[in-house]
């Protein structure tokens, strides 16, 4: 792929994540801000495509915009606060809090404008999929068990926390 | 290809977004998809290390796995607990929800 076709791209993908992710932020109607964060992860996926991680845009899609956005619209549902939302707290606090957030960006472009990463030229990993699911029966393997247990428990602890409370 | 440095600056905005989102709004929901948001663009950070400083590595895509099995854990709790709070308070605004303030 041509160095121009891929930074044609980027940038679109880029505009998409960002404008997504402010309408997310802003938006009044929760519902909206859903699909609108379902909008973003779509975008991020394709970086991952474009960063030649296959199997990480794949998941992206299926357990971010498959997963999280469908249960995170449930929860919208359930707390029947969808329209209106009143949206931000005290004036003041809005803005102490943006010129520190243009703050964070600002150092962190100073940071990274500074460092010097040292780039591999190495090519990058042919087949992830198998490559990835390797390591994890391999180098990774005590991570991934303890992972599963990690889902397990908020498993049961989404269940325990959210059932009425005296049980049926 | 495109520089890194791309890829790390999208993300600070990215984060500096999401970070607006936590601090500014007032509805849990809203709060747990703007904490999405960051780890998205801390996900994004490692992916993209992972294909410019060690791509015959592929290690950085595994942690970005790891990432998204435990922000899938932290909506299904954070969830669960936005439910009980608004059964308790019947509402999810968090400045209401204040009786752990002493």
């Amino acid at each position: 792929m041509g160095d121009t076709v891929s930074l044609v791209i980027f940038f679109a993908l880029a505009a998409m994540a960002v404008a997504s992710a402010i309408m997310v932020v802003t938006g009044r109607n929760l519902f909206h801000a859903a699909m609108f964060l379902g909008a973003h992860l779509l975008s991020i996926a394709g970086f991952y495509f474009l960063l030649n991680a296959e199997l990480v845009g794949i998941l992206q899609v299926f357990v971010y915009v498959g997963g999280v956005v469908v249960v995170v619209l449930f929860g919208i549902m359930l707390t029947a606060q969808i329209t209106n939302v009143r949206l931000t707290s005290a004036m003041e606090q809005r803005w102490v809090t943006v010129v520190s957030l243009i703050g964070l960006v600002g150092l962190l472009a100073f940071v990274v404008r500074d460092t010097v990463f040292r780039i591999s030229e190495m090519a990058p990993v042919e087949d992830t999929t198998s490559f990835i699911g390797r390591l994890f029966m391999t180098d990774y393997i005590l991570p991934f068990e303890v992972i599963s247990i990690l889902l397990l428990a908020a498993l049961i602890g989404a269940v325990v926390i959210a059932r009425e409370e005296g049980g049926k | 290809m495109i520089p890194l440095s791309y890829y790390l600056m999208l993300s600070a905005v990215l984060f500096a977004i999401g970070m607006g989102g936590v601090l500014l709004r007032r509805n849990a929901v809203a709060i747990l998809l703007s904490v999405e948001i960051m780890l998205n663009s801390a996900n994004l950070n490692l992916v993209a290390f992972s294909r410019y400083v060690a791509p015959h590595e592929a290690s950085g895509q595994i942690f970005a796995l790891f990432v998204m099995a435990v922000a899938a854990a932290e909506v299904a709790v954070g969830l669960a607990l936005i439910l009980m709070i608004y059964r308790n308070l019947q509402s999810v605004n968090l400045d209401q929800f204040n009786i752990f303030k002493w």
